[in-house]
């Protein structure tokens, strides 16, 4: 389990207050609680990245590095769910 | 408690300090003039004004006022303000900054309004001691790491205004 640094955490409620921003008024503007948040959402990558990995086509999996694989995981997650 | 004399001074006047500055910005639809300050370093704005002929040697005060993009009361912004005098013919250096080392502090808080005006007043408490014609700066700072400051918004400052309470 790798926690997020202080600064990982503020880079992450910032990108989603940006994105929050402009789409209107952000609906949590509470820094404590959008920490926690980016602590939560990171344990529960933690607990089912493993899943989600072994879910990979093996050409993929095993032609691409963490980084690619990371940047295949924001790209789903966009085009899902439009943001 | 009277006001001896009061200096509105609007966002727009504000300069910027050489090192974490704030940002002149508009509100998003009717383009209202504001001074942005970030939620995660502490930037800041600076004010001048002259300390006028009516100064008495009373409490001088500052009243911040500003808003947020934000529907979450309970949210604040922490303000810390530093003061400067520098007065005529006593060979002080206009060019170098002399704000004092301790800082007068106070919280906004905000409504459950998006972008509605709320503001703070706070007792100003110079170094040192205040003459009438004196050179003033106020330079006002968003203090993003203090506990109250739990605003992940940018803090955007309206206006300041200084005032001498008899």
């Amino acid at each position: 389990m790798a926690a997020l640094t202080t600064d990982q955490k503020k880079a992450a409620w910032k990108e989603w207050i940006s994105l929050a921003e402009a789409a209107g008024t952000p609906p949590i503007t509470n820094k404590p609680l959008l920490a926690d948040t980016a602590d939560a959402v990171n344990t529960w990558l933690d607990t089912n990245i493993a899943s989600a990995l072994a879910a990979l086509p093996s050409e993929f999996a095993s032609n691409t590095s963490t980084d690619e694989k990371a940047r295949m995981l924001v790209a789903v997650v966009r085009a899902k769910y439009g943001v | 408690m009277a006001r001896v004399w009061e200096i509105p001074i609007h966002a727009e006047a504000f300069a910027l300090p050489a090192s974490s500055p704030g940002s002149p910005d508009a509100l998003p639809t009717n383009g209202r003039g504001v001074l942005a300050l970030d939620p995660s370093s502490d930037e800041a704005g600076i004010v001048e004004f002259v300390v006028p002929d009516a100064y008495d040697g009373g409490t001088l005060k500052a009243i911040v006022k500003a808003c947020a993009n934000t529907t979450t009361a309970a949210d604040g912004a922490r303000l810390a303000l530093t003061t400067e005098f520098i007065t005529a013919d006593a060979a002080e250096d206009l060019d170098t900054d002399a704000f004092d080392a301790t800082a007068d502090e106070g919280t906004i808080t905000h409504s459950t309004t998006a972008y509605s005006e709320q503001d703070v007043e706070i007792t100003l408490t110079p170094a040192a001691t205040p003459a009438k014609g004196d050179t003033c700066r106020i330079h006002v700072m968003r203090d993003v790491s203090h506990g109250d400051d739990d605003l992940a918004v940018d803090l955007l400052i309206r206006s300041i205004t200084i005032f001498e309470e008899a």
